[in-house]
């Protein structure tokens, strides 16, 4: 399991194994101020990062 | 005695969730809580200022912020540094202990916050930090302002701290050598018979609950494998079939994504009561990333998106009932043939 989480130190603390720093914490996968488009980008990015985490 | 306060946006009067990433502001005088703070403060002390930060604005930004909390404190001059009571608010609490623990040791001087036992900044913190237990919600405003109070004035004078159960703070995990009259088995006896009888004791050597997580072995193929998304950012079906509360979750949900390409607002609602719910709510996609999942099981980056996912609220949740509900999740993505989890959390 790969945690995507704004609060890196909390999910460190409890024990998670393969963390990737969220956007935000009202939307870990996204970014409401960007366009569509870039927010799509961005989310692609993110879900990549926690992909190769649980393949590492 | 010159005390510095910090508050989150809340109890500094500025607003709810929607008013989480506000930046760090910063005024002179007590504040809210400081005002009952500054009541049972000794006498000739007062709070020369308040620094109010968003709960996002300090998780998001706790570096950024934590650099002109210390700034702001060493101009004013203070000689305590208190930080809450943040009772069950996670961020919150993350970030009051984060800034008790830079103010004493960049400055020297003492700090103290306060916190329910639940709240994660507690195990952050608490080895290093003076935190009171505050219990669980403002309703304890004033023994817990009280407690901060007393414990750190004993600070600021140099006075012996006692014990954890004596003095209210939440235990260090310090082990202290003292010299006691009976021996160590006569002890435990009156504590065995306490026990027992259903009557309070004190343990000498504490079991610390934390227990480490094994780390599974990697993915070795991801173009096979099955990925679930799972979430405790609380996102549920319009209507919230399985009634997931706002707080305090003892129960999830798993919802059919089969035939989706990406999740619509109007299909979906929140019931986490933590966090402004409202960008999630415009596009669930940013919570549960199904729309890009579903791209990439398309291009084979990966073999199957689940075709459920499973969601939780998760907000003051005691460690029992998260482990609980974790294992169960484990059993049913199992049991599905599911190979590997992305657990999105706000």
């Amino acid at each position: 399991m790969t945690q995507v989480t704004a609060m890196v130190p909390v999910a460190e603390a409890v024990g998670s194994n393969r963390i990737v720093k969220a956007c935000g914490i009202v939307y870990p996968v996204g970014d409401a101020a960007l366009s569509p488009e870039e927010e799509l980008e961005l989310r692609r990015k993110l879900v990549r990062e926690a992909l190769a985490a649980l393949a590492s | 005695m010159r005390v510095v306060h910090y508050l989150n946006q809340f109890f500094g009067g500025i607003g709810g969730e929607d008013k989480a990433d506000t930046p760090l502001e910063v005024r002179p005088g007590a504040v809210g809580p400081g005002r009952a703070l500054e009541q049972v403060l000794p006498e000739g002390s007062e709070i020369v200022g308040t620094i109010i930060c968003g709960d996002n604005f300090a998780a998001e930004h706790t570096e950024e912020i934590t650099r002109q909390v210390v700034r702001q404190v060493e101009e004013w001059k203070a000689d305590l540094f208190l930080a809450g009571p943040c009772f069950e608010a996670g961020r919150y609490g993350t970030a009051a202990g984060a800034l008790c623990a830079a103010v004493q040791t960049q400055l020297g001087i003492p700090a103290v916050s306060g916190m329910a036992v639940e709240n994660p900044g507690v195990d952050l913190y608490k080895h290093e930090v003076y935190i009171v237990d505050s219990g669980q919600n403002a309703a304890n405003m004033r023994e817990a302002v009280a407690g901060m109070a007393r414990l750190g004035s004993k600070l600021v004078n140099k006075e012996t701290v006692g014990r954890p159960s004596e003095e209210g703070y939440i235990p260090q995990g310090i082990l202290r050598s003292e010299f006691v009259e009976e021996t160590a088995a006569q002890r435990l006896a009156v504590m065995l018979l306490a026990k027992l009888n259903g009557e309070p004791f004190e343990a000498e050597v504490p079991i610390n609950p934390a227990e480490p997580v094994p780390m599974p072995p990697p993915v070795a193929d991801l173009s096979k494998a099955t990925v679930a998304l799972v979430t405790d950012g609380g996102l549920v079906p319009k209507g919230n079939p399985d009634k997931l509360p706002r707080a305090f979750s003892k129960v999830w949900g798993a919802y059919d994504i089969s035939n989706q390409e990406g999740l619509k607002g109007e299909d979906y609602e929140v019931a986490h009561g933590g966090y402004d719910n409202r960008y999630v709510q415009e596009d669930p996609n940013r919570l549960v990333p199904v729309d890009v999942l579903r791209e990439m099981e398309k291009s084979g980056e990966v073999g199957k998106l689940h075709n459920e996912f499973l969601s939780t609220t998760g907000n003051g949740n005691p460690l029992e009932n998260s482990r609980r509900m974790g294992r169960e999740m484990a059993e049913r993505l199992k049991a599905a043939g599911v190979d590997s989890v992305i657990l999105t959390s706000t």
